[in-house]
């Protein structure tokens, strides 16, 4: 299980950072959580990221 | 000829549905229904302006080699032999654009009516009642090309 | 691991206590546990799962009732209920793995009052000697379920029980057989984090789109709208295409349920066995025939060139005579020519003036040469059509041919569903009411399955229709939200959740592509041990393709599902089970043993042949349950052969419900079989 999440994090390099970023939070997340409440955590992520995103550019 | 790859292939957009619904059960891929259409329409010598009422269909990227040979010998042999006319592909697909808008309807006449229902301009495929029109379809290009 | 021996105490249909020893490799690896249908062969695979896991169900029990599936013999319940005396009922395994013996031994009661069955687990034991001989002995449920988990993960278990209806199942072209891969495929992954993932991110999206769309206004607005209406017209659609997949796997039990009840009306028994008959011809052509619509879909577009073949061939024609009369390519370019003209020279500089016959003759000759650009056109139009052309005939003689064969297949099927149809007259009309009666209520079964399967296929039309429409609007609105420079912070958030989904749904598609083609690759490699000669000579390949379809290949890389007999059907299905099971073991020999239950069905003697010599090398253990009507002394002379068949148990009828176990010595088997089983 360990190598499969090795792997998909390899496979994540491909995207952009944002998509990098929310997808590994929410992998992390599945991991130990159910999926309602996995989404509601991401919530905050997201809003966290395109903030960042804003101030950068 | 150079079998651009980045030409937006239109046509009328009362075929929009039923474009989509012969790609999803009946062919593979929208350009071959487009070529069947512009086969049939260049066999009647019929063509018909797009004008305003076309829009994007397909890109011509997904046009095979052999569709557009085809393409430029109808072009080809509609303009007596005068080879020039080959050289902008734009041009072409435009022209076939018009044979295809009428083999369309000639499709719709001789075939597809018995398969579609109508709402207003829109044409569908009939799902109840199309589950044997890819081998209807088959058996009429066959039929057709022995004419 | 390898089992040795199991002892069945008032288990199922074993009454009393009954043992088998398997086949365990010291002597050969292949036990045969022969008898008719409904003696219990099932059973025995049963109590394996029961005793490691404490599993009652199969997964074909799925709609089957709790109040149906007990395991503790009904018999024996009877006869002591009236004393009020709960069966023991027990199964004892013992098995060896790596050098360490184990042997588990779990217990269920059962006692039957006022004609309900009471069962009640009483627990496990297993007992582990290591290799000096030492034992250690654990009660705990969990400690045990931990031990045995390490040894055969549950979740794999059932990759290694070969059942005839699941062999049924996979080969017909369907969404059944769609969705008995894509669960396959995706259990071998054990993915679950990134499902959940996905599963989130994509509810993220959709809370994000519901905000945006309550403040969007305009074209903007709707399309939000109508992305999100589709959207849960889709998850309805999927919602009724679940129920619709149960519903139908409770018919097809019914209808079970419904043959084994008049399979007992003695009178209408040939009648039955002609129905069985007939009902796989149509499923074979009705599987032919689809197909033959898959074939035909991926024809049209070839076919269609014909159309305007004439035209191909009198423009090529006419380049083709400027080729061979040298016009094309020319021998000096035009421009040069031109140069010369108005330079008013001949090539070797001799003076040319306008008006002379030489001059006129140099004209000419540009006339009749072409541009380089219109030249080059030409020259490669040529090749083009050259190809084009080469393939006409092919073309026509390919779908002529495939037209036909639709039309003797459609044809055989009329017939085969008119002479169902006066079966069914025949069956109904029985001078026994109670076959009558059994017969209406089969019928009707069958019409709900008949329109179920339209339904459903009336809802993947729907959904591939909406799909289409999805993709449509989704990139109308990127393309209104770049017009429109609509980047506020909400549809940022909204981009962000759906693009991410998008990344996790690419990540699933390449791991579950990347399992098809490892599962293609071994289905393949079984497939081609198991084929007769004229199907090696011809097949090459099983694909699993990306909507988890199979598909099988020739030596020039076209399909031919649609062209392979039945017998051929079923070997493709048996290899891709095997694959399953191969990939799932992750070992080149699989370690769990093997139980394959009545998988001869449609296949000829060279089938035959070909299963028996090649299973043995392919597991460890091989237990084949066959009946009566499939093994037969061919198949044991095969098995024979092999020299690892060195086990063979008859279960034997003893009265309603109750099965005897017999050792039959290997070499005395012909004694109980038919000479010849009943082959393709």
């Amino acid at each position: 299980m360990v190598k499969k999440q090795q792997l998909i994090k390899e496979k994540l390099k491909k995207f952009p950072p944002d998509v990098q970023e929310l997808a590994s939070q929410a992998l992390e997340y599945a991991e130990t959580m159910p999926e309602k409440i996995v989404t509601e955590q991401l919530k905050g992520i997201v809003r966290r990221i395109i903030k960042d995103k804003e101030a950068l550019e | 000829m150079n079998m651009s790859g980045d030409i937006r292939v239109k046509t009328d957009r009362r075929y929009r549905n039923i474009y989509s619904d012969l790609k999803n059960f009946v062919v593979k891929d929208m350009h071959e229904t487009f070529f069947l259409c512009a086969c049939l329409g260049y066999r009647q010598g019929k063509r018909k302006l797009l004008g305003r009422d076309g829009d994007d269909r397909f890109w011509s990227s997904t046009i095979t080699p052999e569709e557009y040979a085809s393409y430029y010998a109808m072009l080809i042999e509609m303009n007596d032999m005068d080879f020039s006319v080959i050289s902008d592909d734009r041009s072409v697909i435009a022209a076939i654009e018009e044979y295809a808008n009428t083999g369309m309807q000639i499709l719709i006449d001789d075939l597809l009516s018995d398969y579609t229902l109508s709402k207003g301009e829109e044409i569908r495929l009939d799902p109840s009642c199309s589950r044997e029109l890819p081998k209807v379809l088959l058996a009429y290009i066959y039929e057709k090309a022995g004419e | 691991m390898i089992i040795k021996k199991m002892i069945l105490t008032n288990f199922r249909q074993f009454r009393g206590t009954q043992e088998i020893e398997f086949a365990d490799g010291s002597n050969g690896n292949v036990t045969v546990i022969f008898g008719e249908n409904g003696r219990g062969k099932t059973g025995i695979y049963r109590a394996l799962l029961f005793c490691l896991y404490g599993e009652k169900r199969l997964s074909q029990d799925a709609q089957v009732d709790e109040s149906e599936l007990y395991l503790v013999n009904y018999p024996e319940m009877e006869a002591l209920s009236e004393r009020r005396k709960p069966v023991k009922s027990r199964v004892n395994v013992e098995f060896m793995h790596y050098g360490q013996m184990f042997q588990i031994e779990r217990t269920i009661n059962g006692m039957l009052e006022n004609g309900i069955v009471f069962q009640e687990e009483r627990g496990v034991r297993l007992v582990k000697t290591d290799k000096d001989g030492n034992s250690t002995t654990t009660r705990d449920p969990n400690e045990i379920s931990e031990m045995v988990e390490e040894i055969l993960d549950r979740g794999l278990r059932e990759y290694f029980l070969f059942d005839g209806e699941k062999i049924e199942r996979l080969t017909r072209a369907s969404p059944e057989q769609r969705r008995e891969i894509s669960i396959g495929v995706r259990k071998l992954l054990d993915i679950d984090t990134l499902e959940t993932a996905m599963k989130a991110t994509n509810r993220l999206k959709k809370q994000f789109d519901q905000e945006l769309e309550n403040r969007a206004t305009g074209e903007y607005g709707q399309v939000i709208k109508q992305l999100r209406e589709n959207d849960e017209r889709k998850s309805q659609l999927e919602h009724k295409l679940d129920g619709i997949d149960q519903e139908l796997v409770h018919a097809r039990h019914e209808i079970k349920n419904v043959d084994i009840q008049l399979e007992k009306i003695r009178e209408i028994r040939d009648l039955l066995d002609e129905r069985i008959i007939l009902d796989r011809k149509r499923q074979d052509l009705q599987s032919q025939i689809d197909g033959f619509f898959q074939e035909m879909k991926n024809r049209t577009g070839k076919t269609a060139r014909l159309l305007v073949s004439n035209t191909a061939e009198k423009v090529f024609n006419h380049i083709d005579k400027r080729k061979k009369k040298h016009e094309i390519p020319s021998e000096i370019r035009r421009d040069l020519i031109d140069r010369l003209i108005s330079e008013e020279q001949c090539i070797c500089g001799t003076p040319i003036k306008p008006g002379t016959d030489q001059y006129q003759k140099i004209v000419l000759w540009r006339n009749k040469t072409t541009d380089t650009l219109t030249e080059d056109s030409m020259l490669n139009l040529w090749r083009y059509l050259s190809d084009v052309r080469s393939h006409y005939e092919d073309i026509a003689v390919q779908t002529e041919t495939l037209l036909q064969k639709y039309a003797v297949a459609n044809n055989e099927l009329h017939v085969t569903l008119r002479n169902l149809e006066s079966l069914r007259e025949k069956i109904g009309s029985s001078e026994r009411a109670d076959a009558s009666k059994l017969e209406k209520h089969r019928q009707s079964i069958e019409s709900k399955i008949n329109n179920l399967e339209m339904g459903q296929d009336k809802i993947q039309e729907e959904l591939k229709i909406l799909q289409d429409e999805q993709e449509r609007l989704n990139q109308q609105r990127k393309e209104i939200e770049k017009e429109q420079e609509i980047r506020d912070e909400m549809a940022k958030r909204a981009e962000l959740s759906a693009d991410t989904n998008q990344a996790l749904k690419n990540i699933h598609e390449e791991f579950t592509g990347e399992t098809r083609d490892l599962i293609s690759r071994k289905a393949t490699e079984y497939f081609l041990k198991l084929l007769d000669e004229e199907g090696r000579q011809t097949l090459r390949d099983i694909v699993v393709d990306s909507d988890y379809s199979i598909q099988v290949y020739d030596r020039w890389r076209k399909p031919f599902l649609a062209n392979i007999s039945a017998g051929q059907r079923q070997i493709m299905s048996i290899a891709f089970i095997a694959a399953l099971a191969g990939v799932a073991a992750g070992t080149e020999v699989f370690e769990m043993p093997l139980f394959m239950d009545t998988p001869f069905g449609r296949l000829s003697h060279e089938h035959r042949r070909n299963l028996l010599e090649n299973v043995p090398d392919w597991c460890n253990q091989w237990v084949l349950l066959a009946t009566d009507t499939e093994f037969g002394r061919f198949e044991a002379r095969i098995l024979r052969n092999t020299n690892q068949w060195n086990k063979f148990y008859v279960l034997k009828g003893a009265g309603p419900g109750n099965t005897n176990i017999e050792s039959v010595d290997v070499a005395l088997a012909d004694g109980l079989l038919i000479e010849e089983a009943e082959g393709y």
